[in-house]
């Protein structure tokens, strides 16, 4: 029988690079198939053809044997293709009744009938267990919660291939165990599911089989039963990848940052941060823990100058800087924020633009307000070698890059000048494990350096190599402060769930 | 009663019509994602074309017809430009207001010029039996020409349209997120030509309202900003039908109020009182909607204008305005509640936004 998605020397060339060289890949029906390889490796580009939103230059795509063109999403749709986007393709000032209903054919057209739509949905929720309520407004339901109605919106067009686009980027570790759940069942149902994610242990509690792709070549295709993490690593990079990091013990110096009883309201004087109060000193790096959400954006918004806190004080080497501008802040350290198109880059601006961002108005990049593209040029390709962005060109505009090289650019603009203070909000967020491994070893070299580090993530593994000490955050306050040496993860889970343990540190 | 009689109020009733279609119709390209600036010319191009139309055909309900059509004609090029060359909606809009303001006016005299000012028949009043002779409601509301009673359903058709039928649904997605509704398999451009198509078609009637309706006539430059009126009553009314209803009336109103106010020799104590009241209502809203954030300096200026309307209605004062300033009226309101919505979050989230799908999926 034939498989129920075949791709065949499918080839995608965009000016500069290839995306997809003769990709060849099956997927069968109930099965999940996991996408791996590196930032840049053609991953979205293979699935965006499959979902007609690339054209390939070359290749034949067949669905349960027969060929098929996906001129548009539209069409993989009616092909049963579905697909879930990297950024949620949901309309959040309306009903995830209104989003699900969009372009699905009514039953009485034209009316659009929303009442049946919303009792199919409380249907497929009930089946699958998503606990959606069809009447609420998607802008106010979690990260988690909009995945799922994504997934809804194409189990009501019934698709029979998934396409998850790194779903997992932005999930806490609860939502992963409820997302893997849902892809079981579904799969058990029958569906066929292509999973993209850079964590080798997803694919491997999940996939039933992993393509893997290097510089948009297939390397290969293997049982996940019959394999490891550190094969898998090697597949995709091509050489054997360090998965532990050592962080050598050091004496911290003089503190850095020295924030005490901040306070942070909202309108209506909701509270966002209350009584934050912490040390970060030379060579040590203080990780924040905690799920998504509960105040770590407007933490690093605070320290990085976007919001003023409500009370509360911050000293930066002894000298009060509360009130923190970003340009204040830009003298004294450097800020990867969590979220990178909305504050790390310009996507319409070529990577170059975005490489000196916060440099080109100072010496040597410009001269009484003249800038020099020789300096800029050098430069740049000094950091593209450095930090493996993977880019045809710096002319490009930022948004044709890969996910993940966007993220390698910011990243590269604000090491490079080994700042005394850095903060990193999901530093490796969308990073495939070489690049991890690279980023590991950066903050570490700054910590030896005797740079100050704030490291949020909501990855505990991630925070239990890195950090020196751990503050976990549950609804804007501290509930813990703690020395990281014999902690284990279930104890940081537990105190992010909420138990609370204020240890002196 | 003085200047707030049923008269005035008849004829708030009368001006809001051309106003209410045109902002209804600005409805459907904004909620589109596709901010109309050409409103204005399309206005125009519909009152010409329906005075031409009638002049030619004979008749009135043809001339709506041409009216429409013309104002179509219109957003056709507004849609040709801005949705499939993606040019700048502001810049094709403005440019707009300008052909028709010159076509317009060309076209009226080498039709026109050496014929003489030619009246045709006005749309008469039709009383609808019953409702016509509740008191006082009956005359402001149900004494009204059939452009208007049409106006009413339109408005109710578009909240139909757009909250009841996947057109809608479909319409509202591509103005809020239009990478949204493409990769849900909304052909996006096409939906906002036809969305900007509905706009010229109501915008032309609207501009017929105008020429063929009231007057029977047509002149120069006629829709005297009542495009940029009802641009401004979309927004006043935050993007929703029965807002903008509400906004329409309130401008129309002033405009009658000013046509009014211009036949008095001085101002009368009414409108003082009226002004007083309105500082009044306008104080306990403030504090009632937010009591908690409510600025002081706010609820002070609008009780300090309540105790400067009322001192005034005492005092009766014989002051007079120039006519020409009253003119200005429904623009000074415009301005005001404009300013007292700042920063509000009503607006489609892809409003003059171009959409690539190369560049926003
Ligand atoms: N629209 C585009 N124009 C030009 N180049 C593009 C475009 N889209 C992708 N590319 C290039 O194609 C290559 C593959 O990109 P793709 O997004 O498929 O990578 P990926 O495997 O999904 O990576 P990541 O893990 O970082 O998301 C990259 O080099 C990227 O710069
Ligand atoms: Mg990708």
């Amino acid at each position: 029988m034939a498989p129920l998605l075949q791709m065949t020397g499918i080839t995608k060339r965009f000016p500069g690079v290839v995306a997809c060289r003769d990709v060849s890949f099956a997927v069968e029906a109930g099965e999940i198939h996991g996408l791996l390889g590196e930032n840049g490796a053609g991953k979205s580009t293979l699935v965006k053809i499959l979902y007609g939103l690339v054209d390939p230059d070359e290749g034949r795509i067949e669905i349960d044997g027969r060929e098929v063109r996906i001129r548009s999403p539209r069409h993989a749709l009616a092909l049963g293709v579905g697909m879930v986007h990297q950024h949620f393709m949901l309309v959040p000032t309306m009903t995830v009744a209104e989003n699900v209903a969009l372009g699905l054919r009514s039953d009485r057209p034209p009316l659009s009938r929303l009442r049946r739509v919303a009792a199919k949905v409380a249907e497929l929720s009930q089946r699958y267990g998503f606990h959606i309520d069809p009447d609420q407004q998607v802008g106010e339901l979690s990260v988690g919660l909009q995945q799922r109605v994504e997934i809804l919106k194409l189990l009501c067009r019934g698709a029979e291939l998934l396409v998850l686009d790194e779903p997992t980027a932005v999930l806490t570790p609860q939502e992963w165990q409820q997302l893997r759940g849902t892809m079981r069942s579904l799969a058990d149902a029958g569906k066929a599911i292509v999973f993209i994610s850079h964590k080798l242990d997803e694919q491997l509690s999940i996939s039933d089989r992993c393509t893997v792709l290097r510089d948009g070549s297939v390397m290969g295709t293997v049982a996940t039963a019959e394999t490891d993490k550190a094969s898998l690593a090697r597949m995709m990079v091509g050489r054997d990848v360090v998965l532990r990091t050592e962080r050598p013990p050091r004496a911290p110096g003089r503190p850095v940052l020295e924030v005490h009883g901040l306070h942070l309201n909202a309108a209506e004087d909701r509270c966002l941060l209350a009584d934050i109060s912490f040390t970060i000193a030379q060579g040590e790096i203080v990780g924040i823990a905690g799920v998504d959400g509960n105040g770590q954006r407007e933490l690093v918004e605070v320290l990085m100058g976007i919001r003023t806190a409500t009370t509360g004080t911050i000293r930066h080497e002894g000298e009060t800087v509360t009130r923190l501008t970003p340009r204040r802040y830009n003298r004294i350290g450097a800020v990867i924020p969590e979220d990178r198109h909305r504050m790390a880059i310009a996507l319409g601006l070529s990577v170059r633009e975005n490489l000196v961002l916060k440099d080109f108005c100072r010496q040597p990049f410009s001269h009484r307000g003249i800038t020099r593209p020789r300096v800029f040029r050098d430069f740049c390709a000094s950091l593209l070698q450095e930090f493996d962005i993977r880019t045809p060109s710096l002319d490009v505009a930022m948004r044709q890059l890969s996910g993940g090289n966007q993220q390698k650019v910011v990243l590269a603009r604000e090491m490079h000048r080994d700042p005394g203070l850095l903060i990193a909000a999901q530093p490796t967020r969308g990073l495939d494990v070489g690049a991890i491994e690279f980023v590991y070893r950066r903050l570490l070299e700054h910590r030896e350096r005797g740079g100050a580090t704030l490291l949020v993530s909501t990855e505990l593994d991630e925070i239990l190599s890195l950090a020196d000490r751990i503050a976990v955050l549950v609804s804007g306050r501290f509930v813990a402060l703690l020395e990281n040496r014999d902690i284990d993860i279930q104890e940081l889970g537990l105190l992010m769930g909420g138990a609370s343990e204020m240890v002196a540190s | 009663m003085g200047p707030f009689d049923q008269a005035t109020f008849s004829a708030a009733v009368l001006l809001t019509t051309p106003l209410l279609l045109a902002a209804i119709g600005e409805l459907f390209s904004e909620r589109a994602g596709v901010l109309n600036v050409g409103l204005e010319g399309m206005i125009l191009m519909g009152a010409f074309g329906a005075y031409w139309g009638q002049w030619w055909t004979g008749n009135l309900w043809l001339g709506m017809v041409a009216g429409a059509a013309a104002g179509v004609a219109l957003a056709a090029v507004m849609a040709l430009l801005s949705i499939t060359a993606q040019a700048d909606q502001i810049v094709v809009g403005v440019g707009l207001n300008l052909l028709a303001l010159g076509l317009t006016t060309f076209s009226f005299r080498e039709v026109f010029g050496d014929r003489g000012e030619i009246v045709l028949d006005r749309m008469g009043t039709v009383r609808i039996p019953l409702l016509s002779r509740v008191p006082f409601v009956g005359e402001v509301l149900f004494s009204q020409t059939p452009a208007t009673y049409l106006t009413w359903a339109i408005v109710a058709m578009t909240w139909f349209v757009l909250y009841r039928t996947t057109w809608g649904l479909g319409l509202r997605a591509v103005g809020e997120l239009p990478a949204a509704a493409d990769t849900a398999g909304i052909n996006v451009a096409l939906r906002r030509w036809q969305a900007v198509m509905v706009t010229g078609a109501l915008a032309g009637l609207a501009g017929a309202t105008l020429s063929i309706v009231r007057l029977g006539l047509f002149q120069e430059n006629m829709s005297a900003g009542r495009g940029f009126l009802a641009l401004a009553a979309v927004i006043f009314g935050r993007w929703k039908p029965l807002g903008i209803v509400g906004a329409c009336f309130v401008l129309g109103g002033a405009d009658a109020l000013q046509l009014r106010l211009q036949a008095e020799p001085y101002v009368p104590a009414e409108v003082w009182l009226f002004i007083g009241l309105l500082g009044l209502a306008g104080a306990a809203w403030t504090l009632t909607r937010s009591r908690r954030r409510a600025s002081v300096t706010t609820v002070g200026a609008l009780l300090g204008l309540a105790a400067i309307g009322v001192t005034l209605r005492a005092m009766a004062p014989t002051w007079s305005f120039p006519p020409q300033l009253w003119l200005t009226l429904p623009f000074v309101v415009t301005l005001v509640a404009l300013s007292g919505l700042a920063g509000s979050q009503a607006a489609p989230a892809a409003i003059a936004v171009q959409y690539r799908r190369e560049r926003d999926v």
